[in-house]
């Protein structure tokens, strides 16, 4: 039932949004006084069209990229579907080497507060660094785009799970500890069924917050470097002069932005446990 | 000041560990080497922040024979919860020696299973993963089945089958410590060792898990080692109630055996004969004489090894 309220009043808000979106995008009367050839030059606004396009005119550019999200007609016309891939691919490639670096390093610097007290003033250093500001770096030193797109990825990923990892792993609750002590527990058994699974909640909200920032940070690292990916998408769109575009790439990376982290929370919410 | 020197006395001289099985069963079993031989222990924390050093307890000596039920009584800070983490090796002492079947205990083992007052069941885990995961460690050659089956004989014999596949966060807290004492018995430990394992629980739970505590120590007759304090609860449970002064500093003023018959149960206990002598003996000690034992000297390498007192019956009032 309360479900069903709140999805009503979801509802609600989507229709009073689009309304007011409607409204406010409308077309005016045309100013009739200028010369029709002037007027083709000024763009829309002299048309009376409102420059900032209304819902039908997302909604009907949506349907056209939904019906063929995947086409390929060059370097500078590729289907909205191609282009969230190729950033999908960049945001989980390098969101997946911050794991595969970050988790065990967090586990080593988490179990030894001698670890934790020499790196905290590197991470506490580099972890307010924008991660595009690493991107000129990057660019001269591995002098691919793409890759150093997947490097600034993996950068701004590898702080929050660096620092959830180390800290679910410093808060195992001593008493499991002693537990695994006194069952003669070795140091790698110990590690994958005792501080592992004490620490996972923590350690997926981390990748939760990591995948989170790295899906922002893509967009404006594609910006900046080009080539292809939704950001690229977004630049390209905004010299082509079509809004409308730019608000389908808007819409498309909140949903592909939703879809991560709700699937985070889905695996969060597997490893968690009531005490 | 720096620490005290690291000193640990020798083990005590004792008779030779193996009973020749030529020779009929000894008649005396309490002449038999004991299995847990606690010399001269002392814990002191050093110096820090301008405080001297603080000794906890020094010079404690006492022995437990296998399949007997000790209860350590003393009052809060006195020690105990230390004293049970150098037994169980979790701890180290700074002076003295805990010898377990003829060898020095120098840190946690499998031969001794603990039972923590706050349960330290892992969360994550049902009922049966945290017993198969004391089994799988302490039988690890063990079939995955065969470990199962291990499992569900100590969960059955703590009367939880019904809850084998339960989240310890679904438990009460009486159930959640039959858990912990389900997980301490299936290692089959030389020793049990329990840090006032019903000390959280109501008093109508508390009842009911000692009267399973005591079907489950005469049953399987598992030499055990728990802290209480709780009069009636050691009067229940042990065969010797170790009593230990007030801290710091402490010592074990003296060892009262229990002179309760084995067939006492916790509903007759006030009805046995020998029930109010040894409560007043305990509550005297706790509410008055903890507080002003004599600490006597310490012998070299024996520590102070306390008296053994046999409570007597309280006298008859002549006719
Ligand atoms: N790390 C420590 N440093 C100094 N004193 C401590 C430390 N840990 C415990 N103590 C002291 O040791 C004494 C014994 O503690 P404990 O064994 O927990 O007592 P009990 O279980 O009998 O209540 C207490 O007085 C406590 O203040
Ligand atoms: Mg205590």
């Amino acid at each position: 039932m309360e479900y069903v309220k709140s999805l009503i009043v979801t509802l609600l808000i989507l229709a009073a949004l689009l309304g007011v979106w409607a409204a406010g995008t409308r077309d005016g009367v045309a100013d009739t006084s200028v010369d029709p050839e002037l007027a083709a030059l000024l763009g829309p606004s002299a048309k009376g069209e409102s420059p900032v396009p209304g819902p039908e005119d997302v909604g009907a550019a949506v349907w056209g990229h939904l019906k063929d999200p995947f086409y390929d007609k060059g370097p500078n016309d590729k289907g909205i579907g191609t282009q969230l891939f190729f950033s999908l691919v960049r945001v989980l490639g390098g969101f997946g080497l911050a794991v595969i670096v970050a988790v065990p390093l967090g586990f080593v610097i988490g179990s030894s507060p001698l670890m934790q007290r020499s790196l905290e003033p590197f991470i506490q250093i580099l972890k307010p660094v924008s991660p595009l500001a690493w991107m000129p770096l990057a660019l001269y030193v591995i002098k691919d785009a793409a890759q150093s797109s997947i490097f600034v990825i993996w950068i701004c990923s590898v702080w929050p799970l660096l620092i959830n990892t180390a800290f679910g792993v410093a808060s195992v609750r001593p008493e499991w500890l002693n537990v695994a002590r006194c069952h003669e527990v070795g140091w790698l058994r110990r590690s994958f069924t005792v501080v592992l699974p004490a620490a996972a909640p923590t350690i997926l909200t981390g990748m939760k917050i990591s995948i989170g920032i790295a899906w922002l940070v893509i967009v404006a690292a594609e910006m900046l470097v080009g080539g292809t990916g939704i950001g690229y998408f977004v630049w390209n769109e905004w010299n082509n002069l079509s809004l409308t575009n730019v608000i389908v790439a808007i819409f498309a990376i909140g949903v592909v932005g939703m879809v991560l982290d709700q699937g985070l929370a889905g695996l969060t919410r597997l490893v968690s446990y009531e005490e | 000041m720096p620490p005290p020197p690291y000193r640990r006395s020798p083990p005590m001289l004792q008779a030779p560990l193996a009973h020749d099985p030529r020779l009929p069963p000894d008649p005396h079993p309490a002449s038999a080497p004991p299995l847990i031989e606690v010399i001269n222990l002392g814990l002191t924390y050093p110096a820090r922040r301008g405080q001297p050093p603080f000794c906890v307890f020094e010079g404690l000596s006492f022995t437990i024979q296998k399949g007997k039920f000790v209860c350590l009584l003393g009052h809060s800070g006195c020690g105990k919860t230390s004293l049970l983490n150098i037994l169980a090796g979790l701890q180290k002492p700074t002076d003295g020696a805990v010898v377990l079947a003829g060898k020095e205990v120098t840190g946690p083992s499998l031969d001794r299973g603990v039972i923590f007052q706050h349960y330290a069941l892992m969360p994550w885990r049902s009922v049966l993963g945290n017993i198969t995961f004391a089994v799988r460690s302490r039988y690890p050659q063990w079939s995955k089945t065969r470990g199962r089956e291990h499992a569900l004989k100590y969960i059955e014999l703590v009367g939880l089958g019904e809850a084998a596949n339960k989240r310890p966060s679904e438990l009460s807290g009486g159930m959640k410590q039959r858990v912990g004492i389900a997980r301490g018995l299936a290692i089959e430990p030389l020793m049990l060792l329990m840090d006032e394992p019903l000390g959280a629980l109501d008093a109508l739970t508390r009842g009911s898990l000692q009267d399973e505590l005591r079907r489950i120590v005469t049953e399987t007759q598992q030499t055990s080692f728990m802290i209480t304090h709780d009069i009636d609860e050691a009067i229940l449970l042990a065969d010797r109630i170790v009593l230990m002064s007030n801290g710091p500093n402490a010592v074990i003023a003296e060892i009262v055996n229990n002179p309760l018959p084995a067939t006492r149960t916790r509903e007759g206990l006030h009805h046995e004969a020998m029930y109010y002598p040894l409560r007043n003996h305990l509550m005297d000690f706790l509410v008055a004489r903890s507080a002003h034992v004599e600490r006597t000297t310490i012998h070299p390498g024996k520590g102070r090894v306390p008296p053994i007192i046999d409570v007597q019956p309280d006298p008859t009032p002549s006719p």
